[in-house]
C-alpha cells in the first residue's frame, strides 16, 4: 500500500485527467505485481476511460463539464468512447481498429471481473495490463498535449 | 431475436463473401453482455487493408445503431466466453437451426450460401441457439 500511495503522489506533470489515468495503470500492474490479479482488471480499464476523457477534452472539443452533463443523458462510458473512435480512426484505419479492440477488450474484462463471481484465468488478467499499456502508448504517442 | 445479432449475423455474412480464407465467429456472452466476433487469420485481420476498413465500418455503424450494446471485433482468445455461438463460418453452426430465421433477413441467396457452406453440424452442443430459435 505504501508503494502504491508513494507512485500516487507524484506531482502531476500532464493534463490531470492523463496523469489519473497513468495512475491507474500504475495501481494495476502494482497489483498484478502483488499477485492481487483480479483486481487488476478495474484500474486497468479506468485508465483507458480516463484517458479517454482526456483526449476528448484535449483534442475533441468536449470539455469535461460537457462529459459530465452527458453522462446524465446517456451511458456515459459508451457514449464518450463512442465520440473518441473518430478521432483515433483520423489517425489511421489500423489505429482505430485497435482503440476500439482493445478499449473494448478492457471493459468486458472489467464488467467480468467486478460484477460476477466467474473465475478469471491469471494469464487471461495478465494479458489484459498489456491491452491497457498499450491502449496508453497509443494515446500518449498520438494525444500529446504542448 | 436481438436487432444487433440480425445486424451482425448480414454483416459476417458479408464479410465470408468478401474475404476469401476469413473465418469468423461470433457469440453473445450473457455474462459480460457483449456481442463477440472473433476473426482471423491474422493476416487478415490485421494484414488486409480493405479487412480494416470493414471492421471500422462495422464499428462505427454498430455504435450508431446501437449506443447502447456492446462489441467486440478482435482475434481469438480464450478470454472470450464463446460457449452461446451463434455464427461459425467454418462450422457454419447457424445453417440448420437460423435458415427459416435468416432467409427472412439476409434473403435466399444467403441461405443458399449457409447450406453450401454447411459440413459440419453440432448442434445438440448449441441448446441455447434451439432457445434462440424458439423464442424468435
Amino acid at each position: 500500500m505504501l508503494y502504491i500511495c508513494k507512485l500516487l503522489n507524484n506531482k502531476p506533470t500532464m493534463p490531470a485527467f492523463l496523469n489519473k489515468a497513468q495512475n491507474n495503470m500504475i495501481v494495476a500492474e502494482t497489483l498484478i505485481d502483488s499477485d492481487i490479479l483480479i483486481t487488476s482488471a478495474h484500474p486497468a480499464y479506468y485508465a483507458a476511460f480516463l484517458s479517454i476523457k482526456y483526449v476528448l477534452a484535449h483534442f475533441g472539443g468536449m470539455d469535461y463539464d460537457k462529459q459530465e452533463k452527458c453522462k446524465n443523458e446517456k451511458g456515459s462510458h459508451n457514449y464518450l468512447s463512442n465520440l473518441a473512435l473518430p478521432l483515433m480512426s483520423k489517425l489511421d484505419t489500423e489505429t482505430g481498429n485497435d482503440y476500439f479492440v482493445w478499449y473494448n477488450k478492457l471493459k468486458k474484462l472489467r464488467k467480468t471481473a467486478d460484477y460476477k463471481p466467474d473465475d478469471i484465468e491469471d494469464d487471461v488478467l495478465k494479458d489484459n495490463l498489456a491491452t491497457a499499456k498499450s491502449f496508453m502508448t497509443n494515446i500518449e504517442s498520438n494525444f500529446k498535449t504542448a | 431475436m436481438m436487432k444487433e445479432t440480425i445486424f451482425l449475423l448480414k454483416t459476417l455474412k458479408e464479410w465470408c463473401d468478401r474475404f476469401d480464407g476469413i473465418h469468423v465467429r461470433y457469440a453473445y456472452d450473457t455474462t459480460s453482455e457483449y456481442h463477440i466476433v472473433e476473426v482471423d487469420p491474422e493476416s487478415i485481420r490485421r494484414g488486409n487493408e480493405q479487412y480494416q476498413k470493414a471492421e471500422l465500418v462495422l464499428w462505427t455503424e454498430f455504435m450508431e445503431r446501437y449506443p447502447d450494446s456492446d462489441l467486440l471485433i478482435c482475434e481469438p482468445s480464450k478470454a472470450n466466453n464463446m460457449s452461446n455461438c451463434l455464427f461459425d463460418s467454418v462450422l457454419c453452426l447457424a445453417s440448420e437451426v437460423w435458415m427459416p430465421f435468416l432467409s427472412d433477413y439476409i434473403g435466399v441467396s444467403s441461405v443458399s450460401y449457409l447450406s453450401k457452406r454447411s459440413s459440419y453440424s453440432k448442434l445438440n452442443e448449441y441448446n441455447n441457439i434451439y432457445d434462440y430459435a424458439l423464442a424468435a
